[in-house]
């Protein structure tokens, strides 16, 4: 018996390995597959923007919103005080993906989108979108915005000196130039601009309650048989 | 001519006089055991993550993707991680089969531990001096491969014993 035991020992460890192995490859190649679906009705038409996406909502909800803003223009912090409602007003149904439209006109909205970005990079950038869209009259003017981003990092708990040093890096940067990739590629032009499936707004509707509107519009027709 | 005795030292930790291993080379080589499985698990993580395709997030400060994600993570297609996976593999057979008195397999533990030793410097020395960059999952399997380099030194091989 005891001449058997090693061999019996490691067979279980080899037979252990391998399902241990096995499993961790299934699970983690399901979360891919599934990222990968995802990526892609992130990116319905055009060309991809940043992956992953800042989205919010469940991953299948029936609808999907992409919103291309700028944090500087008053017409999106109009909307995304809508946005910040999504959750109450359709449960579960929605989705919002958020792409960075920064405008030139505008002279802090590019350091704006990028304060979002690095804030990402610590997980929170949601809560810097609100912030940004929340107390966009406090800063669009701001002479120094970049002190003024620093006081809302810390606001909202990020830990300042990384996302001091996130605001210059290559990783924030290359995701507003490939959201821009992707507006041009999708013809935008203005901010807000929403998609709704993949359906762009038309620009007459794009008021919150116009908004609001096709969004329920979209919501009846996937409940339509 | 007079014989040459054995270092009575050395024999005590390695076998008892009936040629069975001692009491303190089971437990020598148990742990070895148990710190090749800790590699062992450490290593199939890293070499499914990779197969699977998702990129690895480190605890704590380290960047595991800018370590995993390198030209040096690979041997052609394969990921080293897969490397480390059958050393581990050779490794805890070994340690298994000394523990039971196999004495062929201090050799072929020593053998196998000194090459993860040497692998160990030189990824250590590419994650410092190339990469800028540290990977705790690798930083665990090279504080392992120490441990069991250390446990090889302590328990020398049979052709010590039995000069």
């Amino acid at each position: 018996m005891r001449r058997f035991l090693p061999y019996a020992i490691i067979a279980v460890v080899l037979l252990g390995t391998a399902t241990a192995g096995t499993l961790v490859y299934r699970a983690k190649h399901a979360r891919v597959l599934e990222a990968s679906a995802r990526t892609a009705a992130d990116n319905v038409g055009g060309k991809a923007g940043a992956v992953p996406a800042h989205a919010h909502g469940p991953d299948n909800a029936a609808v999907t919103i992409e919103e291309f803003a700028d944090f500087q223009c008053p017409p999106c912090a109009a909307v995304a005080g809508l946005v910040y409602n999504l959750d109450k007003d359709f449960p579960g149904k929605l989705r919002l993906v958020f792409r960075q439209y920064p405008l030139d006109m505008h002279k802090n909205a590019r350091l704006a989108a990028l304060g979002a970005e690095a804030a990402g990079l610590q997980g929170k950038f949601w809560d810097m979108h609100k912030q940004l869209f929340l107390k966009q009259q406090e800063w669009s003017k701001a002479d120094d915005f970049r002190s003024v981003l620093d006081n809302y990092a810390k606001q909202i708990g990020l830990a300042v000196d990384r996302f001091g040093k996130d605001l210059d890096s290559e990783k924030v940067v290359s995701r507003l130039k490939q959201d821009r990739e992707r507006a041009t590629s999708l013809g935008v032009t203005s901010t807000p601009t929403l998609f709704i499936n993949g359906q762009a707004v038309p620009a007459e509707a794009r008021t919150p309650d116009g908004f609001r509107a096709a969004i329920q519009k979209a919501i009846d027709g996937k409940k339509a048989p | 001519m007079a014989k040459k005795r054995p270092n009575p030292q050395t024999t005590k930790i390695t076998e008892t006089a009936a040629g069975r291993p001692s009491r303190a080379a089971v437990i020598v080589y148990s742990i070895a055991a148990l710190l090749t499985l800790a590699g062992l698990a450490d290593a199939t993580y890293l070499t499914a993550s990779h197969l699977s395709g998702e990129t690895v997030t480190c605890f704590g400060t380290a960047n595991c993707s800018e370590v995993l994600g390198s030209s040096y993570a690979k041997i052609g297609p394969a990921p080293l991680a897969a490397f480390g996976v059958a050393a581990y593999l050779v490794a805890f057979i070994a340690a298994v089969l000394a523990a039971f008195g196999e004495p062929r397999a201090r050799s072929v533990l020593m053998v196998a531990v000194a090459a993860m030793f040497l692998a160990t410097l030189w990824l250590l020395y590419v994650q410092a001096f190339i990469l800028h960059a540290y990977c705790s999952y690798c930083l665990l399997s090279a504080a392992l491969t120490f441990a069991l380099a250390g446990i090889v030194i302590v328990v020398p091989p049979p052709s010590r014993v039995d000069a």
